[in-house]
C-alpha cells in the first residue's frame, strides 16, 4: 500500500460489534476485485475518536466512506447486499466472478 | 432503567423561556425527554434553540444542539436575529452542535444491517465535553427521511430517549405534525420517545395568524391546561403570555391619586385609586382623548411620570389637540415626564403590540399609564384574541400598582354596549361613562361615575363642557335631563366575562358581577 492509493476507504465502527466485523469481513470479499494492493482501508472506531465521526458526520454505523476516488460515497449497513455493492464498486456479474458476501 | 429516585416527585427544570415556567409551573421535567410537536413555520426549531439560548444566558448551563435538519451554519445565521451569538457560546464551550443535516453531493446507499450508535456515540461525546445539561434534537421527522427503514429508525430512538436519560439531561425533541388538529406527531413519534409532549400551533383565524402553545402531557406532575398565546419577536425569541396562569396578588392600596380635574375627583369620592382600572366610554369626539389628556395633565402636575398610547390619531395630532386644550405634551416629554407611543393597531398582532406595551411600562416606569383607545385593537385580533389581550393588559398594569386608563369607543354614537366594555367592565375598577345627551332640545354632553370599586361616589350625570382650558364639569343637572336611552340598556353590557379579579369590595352593589342599573329611579335611590 502507497499513499497514492487508487482507492481510499474509511469504515466507521462503534467498538467491536458483530456488524462491524461483518462490514470488515464482507469488505474483504470486495477488495479482491479491486486490484487488492491499490485499496487503502482504515478503520475508525468513533469511541475511540468521535471528533472524526463528528468531522464526516456519520449518523449510522458501519458507515463505509470513499475518500478517493471522488465523489465521496457512503455505504450504510454490513455490506450484506450484494446487488447494491456490485453496483457501487462496478463488479460485473458473471459465472465466474462471483461476489458472494456474508448475508 | 433510569437513574430518578422513585421516592422522589419529578423535578422541573426553569427554561427561562417567558411565560413558559409560568404554564409548566417550574420548568421541563429535568432528566427526561420532552416532545414539541408543530406544524411548519410553528416555531419549533427557535424553541428549541431557545430552550439552550436561555439555559446559557440565565444560569450558563451548557447545552447541545443536535440538527438532523438545517446546516449549523444556516442555525447560527438564523437565530442571530434574536441576538442570540452561537458562534460565540461556541467557542466558550456553553453550545456544541451535533450535525446531523444531509450533506448535499453525498450519495448514500443502505447494505445490510445497520444502526445509530455512530450518532449515540457523537451526541454522548458532546454532552461529556462540554458538561451539558440541556439538549435539543431537531427534528425526529428528519430522521426518518434519511432513511429507507423506519421500524429501524424507531427502535433507534427509543435506544436514544433511553440513552439520554442514563446522560443526565433534560432534553428537548421536536417533530413535525401535518395538521394543527389531529394526529400528535408525523411517524407517531410520541408514543416512543416522550413522557411529555408540547404543542405548537400556528392557525389562521378570521384572516389573522394566531400562535399558541399546549402543554399536552408532563407524565408524574403538572402543568396548566389548554391553548396559550406566544409570539415571536426578534431579539427576544418566543414570548409565552401566561393569561389565566397570571397570578392574583395584587395589593389593593386605599391611596388615591387625582384624576386631573377636581370636579371628577368629587364625583369619584376624593379621586382615583392608586392601583386601579378605570374604563373611560364613550362615543367618538365625546371628549374620551381629552379625559386622558386630562389624567395625564394631573399626573404631571405633581411630579409624576406618565405613559401614553395613542392608537387612534398620530402623534401630531394629539399633541395639537392637547395643545388645544391648554396642555402642553411636549414639553412634558422634554422634562421626561411623558412618553407618547404611537402606533397604528393593525401594524403587528395583538400579542406583539401587548408585549410593547409591557416593555415599555418595563423600561419608563410610569406613575400613571392611559391606552387611548383600547377599543382600537378589536379590529386586530379575533374576538377571543382580544379578550385575552384585555384581560392581560388589564392585570399587567394592576401589578405594577399605577392607575391605568383606557378608553373605549362605543359602537354608536349615542351610546350602548362595545366589545372592549362587556370584556373588561368587570376587571375594572372605575367605569366613567361619556355620552351625547339631549337636553332642553339640544345635544349636550354628559359625564356619570358608573362604577368605582371601593369606594362612594357620585351618581349623577353632569354636563361638561370643552374649551382651550380643557374640560370643564358642570354642576348635577338633575331632571334637567331628558331621555338618556343608552343608560338603560347598560345591565346588558356589563356581562361578566371573568369572575371578579381582584376580590375588591364592589362599590355600587356589592355583587361580583359589574354593575347593574336598572332604571334612573333606583340609580337616585342608591345614592350616596
Amino acid at each position: 500500500m502507497n499513499e497514492a492509493s487508487l482507492y481510499q476507504f474509511r469504515l466507521y465502527v462503534v467498538g467491536d460489534t458483530p456488524s462491524g466485523r461483518k462490514a470488515r469481513d464482507n469488505f474483504k470479499k470486495i477488495r479482491e476485485y479491486l486490484r487488492p494492493d491499490e485499496v487503502q482501508l482504515e478503520v475508525v472506531d468513533i469511541l475511540q475518536a468521535p471528533e472524526r465521526a463528528e468531522m464526516d458526520r456519520i449518523i449510522a454505523v458501519p458507515t463505509l466512506v470513499r475518500i478517493s476516488p471522488p465523489p465521496n460515497f457512503r455505504i450504510i449497513g454490513d455490506l450484506s447486499d450484494s446487488a447494491h455493492l456490485r453496483t457501487f464498486f462496478a463488479i460485473p456479474e458473471d459465472g465466474n466472478n462471483k461476489l458472494e458476501v456474508r448475508p | 432503567m433510569t437513574k430518578e429516585n422513585s421516592k422522589i416527585p419529578v423535578e422541573k427544570l426553569g427554561t427561562g423561556i417567558e411565560g413558559f415556567d409560568l404554564i409548566s409551573q417550574g420548568g421541563l421535567p429535568i432528566g427526561r425527554t420532552t416532545l414539541v410537536t408543530g406544524t411548519a413555520g410553528s416555531a419549533k426549531t427557535v424553541f428549541a434553540a431557545q430552550f439552550l439560548a436561555e439555559g446559557i444566558r440565565k444560569s450558563n448551563e451548557p447545552g447541545v444542539f443536535v440538527t438532523f435538519e438545517e446546516h449549523p451554519s444556516e442555525i447560527r445565521k438564523n437565530l442571530l436575529s434574536m441576538s442570540w451569538h452561537i458562534q460565540e457560546w461556541e467557542e466558550r464551550d456553553l453550545w456544541r452542535f451535533v450535525d446531523a443535516s444531509p450533506q448535499p453531493g453525498h450519495e448514500t446507499i443502505e447494505s445490510g444491517e445497520f444502526d445509530l450508535g455512530a450518532l449515540l456515540a457523537r451526541i454522548e461525546y458532546a454532552v461529556r465535553s462540554i458538561g451539558a445539561k440541556r439538549i435539543s434534537i431537531d427534528s425526529l421527522g428528519a430522521v426518518f427521511t434519511l432513511f429507507n427503514n423506519a421500524t429501524l429508525v424507531r427502535a433507534e430512538l427509543r435506544r436514544l430517549s433511553a440513552a439520554l436519560k442514563g446522560m443526565g439531561v433534560t432534553a428537548l425533541m421536536t417533530a413535525e405534525r401535518t395538521q394543527e388538529f389531529g394526529e400528535i406527531a408525523r411517524f407517531g413519534v410520541e408514543e416512543f420517545v416522550a413522557d411529555n409532549v408540547i404543542i405548537l400551533r400556528n392557525v389562521l383565524e378570521a384572516e389573522k395568524r394566531r400562535r399558541t402553545i399546549e402543554i399536552l402531557k408532563f407524565r408524574g406532575t403538572t402543568h396548566q391546561k389548554g391553548e396559550y398565546p406566544f409570539t415571536v419577536l426578534p431579539d427576544q425569541g418566543i414570548i409565552i403570555i401566561p393569561l389565566s396562569a397570571i397570578e392574583l396578588k395584587q395589593r389593593s392600596s386605599g391611596l388615591r391619586v387625582p384624576s386631573g380635574s377636581p370636579e371628577m375627583d368629587r364625583m369619584c369620592g376624593g379621586g382615583f385609586f392608586r392601583d386601579s382600572l378605570i374604563l373611560v366610554s364613550g362615543a367618538t369626539g365625546c371628549g374620551k382623548t381629552l379625559m386622558t389628556a386630562e389624567f395625564i395633565h394631573g399626573g404631571a402636575k405633581k411630579g409624576e411620570k406618565c405613559l401614553l398610547f395613542a392608537y387612534e390619531e398620530s402623534r401630531e395630532q394629539l399633541l395639537r389637540n392637547a395643545s388645544g386644550w391648554g396642555i402642553d405634551f411636549e414639553s412634558l416629554e422634554r422634562n421626561n415626564q411623558l412618553r407618547v407611543v404611537c402606533a397604528y393597531p393593525e401594524s403587528a398582532g395583538l400579542e406583539d403590540h401587548l408585549i410593547a406595551i409591557k416593555q415599555e411600562i418595563d423600561s419608563f416606569k410610569p406613575d400613571r399609564v392611559a391606552v387611548d383607545s383600547v377599543s382600537a385593537m378589536e379590529r386586530v385580533g379575533s374576538n377571543r384574541g382580544f379578550r385575552e389581550f384585555m384581560i392581560s393588559l388589564a392585570s399587567f398594569v394592576k401589578h405594577r400598582e399605577i392607575p391605568g386608563m383606557f378608553t373605549a369607543t362605543t359602537a354608536t354614537l349615542m351610546g350602548g354596549p362595545s366589545v372592549t366594555e362587556s370584556h373588561f367592565s368587570s376587571i375594572t375598577d372605575t367605569i366613567i361613562l361619556l355620552r351625547y345627551v339631549e337636553m332642553l332640545g339640544e345635544m349636550r354632553r354628559g359625564v356619570t361615575v358608573l362604577k368605582m370599586r371601593g369606594s362612594m361616589h357620585e351618581k349623577d350625570i353632569r354636563e361638561f363642557t370643552i374649551d382651550h382650558q380643557g374640560m370643564h364639569i358642570g354642576k348635577a343637572s338633575g331632571s334637567h335631563f331628558g331621555h338618556v336611552p343608552e343608560l338603560t340598556r347598560l345591565s346588558v353590557d356589563a356581562v361578566c366575562v371573568r369572575e371578579d379579579l381582584s376580590g375588591d369590595l364592589d362599590g355600587m352593589d356589592g355583587t361580583s358581577h359589574g354593575f347593574r342599573i336598572g332604571s334612573a329611579s333606583k340609580r337616585r335611590n342608591r345614592s350616596a
